[in-house]
């Protein structure tokens, strides 16, 4: 039994943190975001080749698995990265696709063409639910898919439609013609979301997955979600600690105050839990274990969750100056927040814990 | 990262499983009263020393077996399995134990320790007194220089198990220095006239700690552990010791929790319908079951660090603070389905019953036993995070 990094891993871990550091900077992502165009961060990540890492290489991705793309994460949180795309791109469309047969020639297609693409799922919801109240004619799609990951600006979306036990993929190659996309704004900046209003828009389908094959494609996402918010509750306690040790109140800094030490080393009691269960998670994942998915589901819920508790501390710590659009900590804040209901929220994925419980 | 066992430890579980399963004697309950258990633990640890699984992870020439903290994981995961029946020599083999092999004399080492395993010696420790708790530091029992050895007064309390302890670990000052410079440690045999030992009676009726009295108690020149004076860093490792056997401890959180399923599944609320489709109760049992996956994973991630030799971080200064909560608020509400029953007297209700309340009791005392709750807390934001002491 072995739970360390490996020697490559930790070198992924670095060259993410440090690529972060010098090219998208929390300075530069506020610029990006004041100016409503993540662009340079999309371009920077298909640059650095990040939609490929957890993608076998002989499918023209970087290699590596789910804990190299776990590890991507956490850093993409710590640097609360614009990271939706990859988000929608990596662990959505990719993952999906990369169930099917033939999966592997789309994996390669939106890997060269840079990757815009999103999964058309409310974002709200575990994405194995797939979109509802799709209506399909022949090759011809209609209805509403709300808050879509991604959606604007997506250069083709990836449909997932219920079937009994399943989801039909579809695929919808051209977002221009009878496909509206109306964009919502999020309190969260750093991401972007969509209403997907089909008319009448032409998709192929490309395969289905079974209920099984769902649920481990919807883990991923799930589990890069949780990588995330605890790269995000890493920061945010960092951030915090750094602060109360200079901050100076009656004639010490506040640091040195137990109510102050207490709140930040139950942060860390936190993290430390979601770290044991999000790398669990991505192992058992990568390695096709029984109880990957439910480790996922076990991941999301608690690392979402902690992140939320280590904002609010963190918040609180900070006094009034972490209350202000000019610290960063609200962004990460923000984020953490979205990240709580982003494809399911801890009461779903505890229901089906209970389901899998057998509690009656 | 791999979490699947090693092909030299799947077969020593295998191994291990095959001997529990053939030797797991049918020693029913363990009895309530702490001396009864004594003796009926004694035969059990005596088999395991035969078989070479008691100190598994201690080196050979202590009567350990030189096995990796893997292994002893392993063996422990089985014992919980087949149902084994808890140690009762934590003090001795979790913490006084390896503070010897670590700080020891050679003839010390040989004296005590092989018979720490063999089930011979309980050990306890004679650390906490009335005036000195959290603060350690400010005790006032004192060794005096007595000949060859010295002679102890003081008084000490909350010594769990000192009514059934052949030896224990104590501190005292031994000379004028300041705070933690002028403490010694020693090993005090127990059984002698100058010891007197009153048990405490604790919150559920049990007396499984005591007072001890120490007027004129005799240590000999060969019972000092480490430097004379240097007592304060010996402690310090002891308190490792202690913390890592109470963070890694015997309570199984997997089966507690299976338990706890198995009560709600045949509940039913006042209402009439089965507990199990409460939405309020499939919320809260699937956060328990959680947070019991992520302590069991935290455990697994401490060990595997020490296997590849290395000092656990900080997951192993969080593990007590998350475990203890967790076993509380587990038994809180194993009590909370089982309602007004669950609050009987333990000795008169039914021992599946009785076994929640004892244990919630239990969690509690964890929560304050080694270094209480706020004083983790203190340690985790100053030695890990590296905030100022206040
Ligand atoms: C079941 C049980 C078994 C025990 N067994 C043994 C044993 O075998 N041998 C032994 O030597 N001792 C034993 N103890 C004693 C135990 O180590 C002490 O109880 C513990 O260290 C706390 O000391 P105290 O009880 O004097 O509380 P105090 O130190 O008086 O603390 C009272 C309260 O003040 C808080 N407090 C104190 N200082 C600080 C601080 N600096 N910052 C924040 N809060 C603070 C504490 O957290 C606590 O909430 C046992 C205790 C229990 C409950």
């Amino acid at each position: 039994m072995r739970f360390a990094f490996n020697e490559e891993q930790e070198m992924l871990r670095d060259a993410i943190r440090v690529a972060m550091q010098r090219e998208a900077g929390l300075d530069k992502i506020r610029r990006w975001v004041d100016a409503a165009d993540l662009s340079p961060f999309d371009a920077f990540a298909v640059r650095n080749a990040w939609m490929g890492i957890g993608v076998a290489e002989e499918l023209g991705g970087q290699g590596g698995g789910r804990v190299e793309q776990a590890l991507m994460f956490e850093e993409l949180g710590r640097a609360v990265a614009p990271s939706g795309v990859l988000l929608a791109g990596a662990g959505g469309v990719l993952g999906f696709a990369a169930r099917l047969p033939g999966g592997a020639e789309f994996l390669r297609e939106v890997l060269d063409g840079g990757g815009g693409g999103a999964l058309c799922v409310p974002a709200g919801r575990p994405a194995d639910q797939g979109a509802l109240q799709v209506q399909v004619a022949g090759d011809r799609l209609s209805g509403v898919i709300p808050m879509v990951l991604e959606a604007p600006g997506a250069s083709h979306l990836l449909l997932p439609l219920p079937t009994g036990d399943g989801l039909d993929l579809w695929l919808l190659p051209d977002v221009k013609s009878g496909v509206d996309i109306k964009p919502r704004r999020m309190i969260d900046r750093t991401r972007r979301f969509g209403d997907v209003r089909l008319q009448q828009a032409k998709g192929i389908r490309i395969g289905s997955l079974s209920g099984e094959g769902a649920r481990e494609a919807n883990a991923v996402i799930a589990l890069l979600v949780a990588a995330e918010s605890l790269g995000l509750a890493r920061r945010m306690l960092d951030l915090t600690v750094e602060y109360v040790g200079q901050r100076v109140q009656f004639g010490v800094p506040v640091a040195s105050f137990q109510a102050v030490k207490h709140a930040a080393a139950e942060a860390l009691v936190d993290i430390e839990a979601a770290h044991s269960g999000v790398y669990y998670a991505a192992w058992a994942l990568q390695e096709g274990q029984a109880d990957g998915v439910l480790h996922a589901w076990i991941a999301k819920a608690f690392a979402t969750e902690a992140a939320v508790r280590t904002a609010d501390r963190a918040l609180l710590l900070h006094g009034a100056i972490g209350y202000t659009w000019e610290h960063d900590l609200q962004l990460f804040y923000k984020r953490a927040k979205l990240n709580l209901e982003l494809f399911g929220s801890p009461r779903s994925y505890r229901e089906r814990m209970a389901e899998v419980l057998a509690l009656h | 990262m791999d979490f699947r066992d090693a092909a030299e430890d799947a077969a020593f579980r295998e191994t291990v499983r095959a001997w529990l399963e053939s030797e797991v004697p049918r020693l029913g309950p363990a009895p309530d009263k702490l001396e009864e258990r004594v003796e009926w633990w004694r035969p059990w640890q005596r088999r395991l020393y035969e078989a070479g699984y008691a100190g598994l992870a201690w080196p050979r020439e202590y009567g350990g077996r030189g096995a990796s903290v893997l292994q002893q994981a392993i063996f422990y995961e089985e014992c919980d399995r087949a149902g084994a029946p808890d140690r009762l020599d934590v003090i001795g083999a979790g913490f006084a134990g390896p503070t010897l092999i670590e700080h020891g004399t050679a003839a010390q080492k040989t004296r005590f320790l092989d018979r720490i395993l063999t089930g011979e010696d309980l050990w306890c420790q004679l650390f906490s007194e009335p005036g000195a708790g959290s603060d350690l530091a400010a005790l006032t029992t004192r060794a005096t220089r007595d000949g060859e050895g010295w002679r102890i007064e003081g008084q000490k309390v909350w010594t769990s198990a000192a009514q059934v302890a052949e030896y224990a670990i104590l501190l005292a000052r031994t000379g004028e220095g300041e705070r933690h410079r002028g403490i010694s440690f020693f090993i005090l045999p127990m059984r002698q006239p100058g010891v007197d030992v009153r048990p405490l009676r604790q919150m559920l009726g049990g007396a499984e700690f005591n007072e001890v009295f120490l007027d004129g108690a005799h240590v000999p020149g060969d019972l000092l552990v480490g430097q004379l004076g240097g007592g304060w860093k010996v402690a310090m490792s002891t308190l490792g010791y202690e913390r890592a056997a109470i963070a890694t401890g015997r309570v199984n959180t997997l089966r507690l929790l299976d338990e706890l399923i198995a009560l709600v599944r045949d509940a039913r609320g006042a209402d009439g319908l089965p507990l199990g489709r409460d939405a309020f109760v499939r919320q809260r049992l699937a956060e328990l079951y959680t947070r019991m996956t992520l302590q069991r994973l935290t455990g697994k991630r401490i060990l595997s660090t020490l296997a590849e030799g290395g000092a656990p971080g900080p997951e192993a200064s969080t593990a007590k603070l998350f475990t203890t909560p967790l076993v509380e608020e587990i038994c809180d509400f194993a009590l909370s389905v089982i309602g007004i029953e669950g609050q009987e007297e333990p000795a008169d209700t039914d021992p599946a019953r009785a076994k929640w309340l004892r244990l919630a009791y239990q969690a509690r005392g964890t929560s304050i036993a080694g270094g209480t709750t706020f004083i983790q807390r203190n340690i985790l934001a100053e030695r890990v995070l590296g905030m100022p002491r206040d």
